[in-house]
């Protein structure tokens, strides 16, 4: 292993040249491209085995990855924005077909009017595509979740895509330890699968009556959840091999005032927000989402149990409803005592200090429901 | 945590520079974080970027305010530039400046481009001027080895370091406080 100091989407690119990977199909997008230019080089040079497929749009780049993955292949692609919502159609046939595709989507802000800066309102209106969806909070997590992304969505048949804030992570350079050769082991791993095969012709995509249909989705779902427990078990074994930790949920500090609940780079932020409210006698703890899709329902209990009050930090906003996390959070669980707060849309900064004083207000009964954290309002 | 701001024009090498810098750091045993700020950068408009140091895991993840050093490749940006008012900043500049009697922040001048020039870096009108301003920050600074600064250049720069690491030496002499 080596330790250098590269920005996010290197991360991504050096994890996908290890990865094994038999095709990769994308279009370039800002702040997503120089995953797919470095990855272009890499096969250039000898250096990646792969088929790189040029295409015209990411429907199209969706639609390869689509082919290659039925034919038996791992295949990789990248985007961000309006690339993804480009792909939308198509991701829910990758997903209805079982095909085990891994993305890394740079989460950007949706136009109008156009930004190219984080935000995750992309990447969760794909929510319901059947997606695995996993978001990495600092370019470490970002290289070592694309690991876990083929091998969770392999063991589950489930496609996944590994999100990751936009130059918040994809441009920042940072200390990021890679392997050589002794991911070997984990990412050789390949797990069975039904693929296309012309000595034993099979249809995909056929019409599904009512009663052939719901069977069809249900077994779907189901075979998503279990997805949840499979990407805790490859997590095991990662650790063994590279020392360093996931779960669908992280946790840090105890404290039972607040639990802060957020999701992407502004849970690295947010263990500073921790730390100076435990100094200042507020009881705090971070939970982290790591993985959102499946959505980690117990693990989350777990976490929030005995605190008295949740507040959800969201990079991302449903129009005429609010912060998609703390909806998420706050239905799943049932909370009565949960508030969002939606923040930093099109990249605009989050600090600690904004979030404490969010704490505060909500500890204080100042601010008694869901708020939009503007300064300049 | 040290927050270290570097101001030019596009088309300087801020954010090579800013690079280099991370990884002298790195170096130095430090954790870093190098965020150049991006928009609708172009050759001639202004271009930022930053890095911050600290012993420990930085987790701070958003835009630096006002940092405790800065680099100026451009003095045309000067009044747009923040700095801490204990801070230290590196001026790239042939004019003969003053610092006021009240300031308390450690100022240093040297002339890049003449330096750049010299050496044949880029052309007279846009000269080349990010290592001969590493090479002048390294002596501002204190707190990074010369020999650091010279392995980031090589590792980053192959064929192209042995001019480059002179033009940082050349500054590294040349520099001096207000």
């Amino acid at each position: 292993m080596k330790t250098l100091v590269v920005g996010g989407n290197d991360a991504i690119a050096y994890a996908v040249s290890k990865s094994q990977v038999d095709v990769v199909s994308a279009y370039p997008i800002t702040p997503q491209t120089s995953i797919i230019e470095k990855i272009a080089g890499f096969i250039a040079a000898g250096q990646m085995h792969a088929k790189f497929i040029k295409v015209e749009s990411e429907h199209s780049a969706m639609a390869a990855c689509i082919g290659a993955s039925a034919a038996g292949g791992r295949v990789f692609t990248a985007t961000s924005a309006q690339g993804l919502l480009l792909m939308h159609e198509v991701l829910h046939w990758a997903a209805g077909a079982n095909l085990p595709i891994v993305m890394a989507n740079a989460n950007r802000a949706l136009a109008p009017p156009w930004s190219i800066w984080a935000e995750q309102t992309d990447s969760l209106s794909q929510r319901d595509t059947g997606w695995i969806q996993l978001y990495a909070s600092n370019s470490q997590e970002a290289y070592d979740l694309v690991f876990l992304a083929f091998r969770t969505a392999e063991e589950s048949l489930v496609p996944a895509m590994v999100c990751m804030d936009g130059f918040l992570l994809t441009h920042t350079k940072e200390p990021i330890t890679m392997f050589d050769d002794e991911i070997e082991p984990f990412i050789s791993k390949r797990t069975p699968r039904d693929i296309l095969d012309v000595s034993n012709p099979k249809a995909f995509g056929s019409l599904a009556f009512p009663k052939d249909y719901m069977p069809v989705k249900i077994k779907q779902h189901k075979g998503m959840l279990k997805a949840l427990d499979i990407f805790e078990e490859v997590a095991g074994q990662f650790n063994e091999i590279s020392d360093r930790s996931y779960s669908s949920i992280c946790q840090y500090g105890d404290g039972t005032d607040v639990a802060i609940v957020t999701m992407g780079s502004i849970a690295e932020t947010a263990h500073l927000a921790v730390d100076r409210l435990n100094n200042e006698g507020i009881k705090s703890r971070l939970v982290k989402i790591t993985m959102f899709r499946p959505f980690p329902k117990k693990r989350l209990a777990e976490a929030l149990k005995g605190v008295e009050h949740v507040v959800v930090f969201d990079r991302n906003i449903s129009h005429g409803k609010g912060g998609i996390i703390k909806d998420e959070v706050t239905g799943a669980l049932g909370l009565t005592n949960s508030i969002g707060f939606v923040c930093g849309l099109g990249g605009y900064d989050v600090t600690e200090e904004d979030m404490i004083k969010s704490v505060k207000g909500v500890l204080e009964g100042t601010i008694k429901e869901d708020t939009i954290l503007w300064s300049e309002a | 945590m040290k927050e270290i701001g570097l101001h030019g024009r596009g088309g300087q090498g801020i954010v090579f520079s800013g690079e280099i810098l991370a990884n002298v750091y790195f170096f130095e045993g430090y954790r870093v974080l190098f965020m150049p700020s991006y928009g609708a950068e172009r050759r001639g408009s202004p271009s930022n970027a930053y890095v911050r140091i600290d012993k420990q895991k930085i987790y701070a993840r958003y835009a630096v305010s006002v940092p405790d050093a800065v680099v100026v490749f451009n003095m045309s940006l000067l009044s747009n530039i923040k700095l801490k008012e204990d801070g230290i900043a590196l001026l790239n500049t042939t004019e003969d400046i003053k610092k006021s009697s009240s300031s308390k922040a450690r100022i240093f001048v040297v002339d890049a481009n003449s330096i750049a020039t010299k050496l044949k870096l880029g052309t007279p009108a846009m000269p080349i001027i990010n290592t001969a301003l590493l090479g002048a920050f390294c002596k501002a600074m204190g707190d990074f080895s010369f020999d650091n600064l010279k392995r980031a250049i090589e590792e980053k720069m192959g064929s192209r370091a042995g001019i480059n690491i002179q033009a940082a030496e050349m500054a590294y002499e040349a520099v001096r406080e207000l």
